[in-house]
């Protein structure tokens, strides 16, 4: 009998393997010093003329968290709060305007609590109002409205969307780029993706938005934990081209394997 | 007590918790790993979810009534978040103190929440399909190969488009099939992997969100 439940044992080592490489590129990183180069996304780049825009045109920049609570797609909002850490910091050393808005209630205290952070840690607390996170509504739709409104009153530069997004995501990148603001993006979903790609004028694509945290850092554990998931891509990558191989030359033993 | 619950080896302790039972049962099975899996998902999921939607909704009023009191605030907006928050706090009370299935909890859901939730809806579904028609240009090449892409995909299940041309069926199937599904498997492989790794951090607890 099995220890493993049927047909998940190449799963379970799957898993184990990516985890591994993960914590060994952390560890060359970390502890041999073996720091690696990683090429920063252009999405990256891009928040930081984002807020360097707001700065100079006096406007500020609208930082949207995503729909859905904390309990739902916990993994996509984790990534999104790395890269709003990221964000706040920078509006707040540059001084530029800044507004977080939310849909979700949940959300409402982890974003606030952030923000607040990011402005304490830059020296200036005083930077952090009541008006700068702001929860509008939980409705998709009336979120949808409630953004839209935002956006033509305070008249924003900039806009980023990474994270989780539904039907919300293309209006609302629409109605920023009617107001010429910078659209700055992120999706890992399939169905979000051609928004994206059309309504961003730099976005982040599936894992990109998981390495985001990474790459604003810049640390060696994080830039660590990215070389883990390349040597991991690397791996499937070659499971792909072997299973190809084998599958064109009759064999099924490729996809046997995979299903133990 | 209050230094455990400020800790933070307590929030790592509790996700390593919640992981080795969600994978454990999942790659392992068993009755004792199935009921800690169902007490988890199912009991301290609906708890730990509430607690942090009463936090959420705290957060919320508290924010609406610092507005509301600022001096600053213009007396419209004060009045607003001042009405907001009374609505909000009623329909609480009427629904914890005569049940959502009372008639007044149903009338304010029938006659107020629903026709508010449709006439949004409708305006914002317009605006949609003219954000769908301005935003979908070939302004450059990525994007035209996503026009071409969505238009073949559109006449292969548009019933007119095998009367123009009976290959529209096979490219737009081919789109679907083979183009499609190889850039979304690669899309998913990467984002899977991407997740794990998030984990992985979040294990070890070097995520920077968790005040590494």
């Amino acid at each position: 009998m099995s220890i493993v439940v049927s047909g998940r044992l190449s799963q379970l080592v799957f898993l184990v393997l990516y985890s591994f490489l993960v914590i060994y590129g952390i560890y060359r990183s970390v502890v041999q010093g073996k720091i690696p180069k990683v090429r920063q996304p252009a999405a990256i780049k891009a928040l930081e003329e984002a807020v360097g825009r707001c700065v100079e045109m006096g406007k500020p920049l609208l930082f949207q968290t995503g729909i859905g609570d904390v309990s739902t797609e916990g993994v996509t909002h984790m990534a999104m709060l790395s890269v709003l850490s990221y964000t706040s910091a920078l509006v707040a050393q540059k001084n530029a305007k800044f507004i977080c808005s939310t849909p979700s209630p949940t959300l409402f205290p982890l974003a606030e609590a952030i923000v607040r952070e990011a402005y304490v840690a830059a020296g200036k607390p005083d930077g952090f109002t009541s008006d700068t996170v702001r929860y509008l509504s939980n409705d998709q739709m009336a979120y949808c409205s409630a953004v839209m409104h935002l956006m033509n009153q305070e008249q924003v530069a900039a806009n980023v969307q990474i994270g989780f997004f539904q039907a919300e995501n293309l209006v609302t990148l629409e109605a920023a780029k009617d107001l010429g603001a910078i659209n700055i993006g992120g999706a890992y979903r399939m169905l979000r993706i051609p928004d994206m790609a059309i309504g961003c004028d730099f976005f982040l694509i599936g894992e990109e938005v998981f390495a985001a945290g990474a790459f604003c850092s810049q640390e060696p554990l994080q830039l660590g934990s990215l070389l883990g998931q390349d040597m991991s891509k690397w791996v499937a990558l070659a499971l792909i081209v072997v299973g190809t191989l084998f599958t064109a030359f009759g064999s099924d033993a490729i996809v046997k394997a995979l299903r133990l | 007590m209050s230094n455990i619950l400020k800790s933070r080896e307590l929030p790592i302790v509790l996700i390593w918790i919640a992981v080795l039972i969600i994978f454990g049962d999942y790659f392992f099975g068993g009755t004792a790993l199935r009921t800690a899996f169902t007490v988890l998902t199912v009991d301290w999921a609906v708890i730990i979810t509430n607690i942090a939607i009463i936090v959420g909704a705290l957060a919320v009023l508290q924010r609406s009534l610092n507005i509301a009191r600022r001096e600053r605030t213009e007396k419209v907006e004060r009045f607003m978040q001042t009405w907001t928050v009374f609505l909000a706090v009623s329909i609480f009370v009427i629904g914890v103190t005569l049940g959502i299935r009372s008639s007044i909890y149903s009338w304010v859901y029938n006659y107020i929440l629903l026709p508010s939730w449709q006439t949004v809806y409708t305006l914002i579904i317009f605006f949609m399909a003219t954000a769908s028609y301005r935003a979908y240009r070939a302004n450059n090449s990525y994007a035209a190969v996503l026009l071409i892409s969505g238009l073949l995909v559109l006449m292969r299940n548009a019933p007119v488009s095998s009367s123009i041309w009976s290959g529209f069926q096979d490219l737009g199937s081919w789109v679907l099939d083979v183009v499609n599904l190889a850039g979304t498997r690669a899309i998913m492989i990467g984002a899977m992997i991407g997740a794990i790794s998030l984990l992985i951090k979040v294990l070890l607890a070097k995520e920077k969100i968790l005040g590494e």
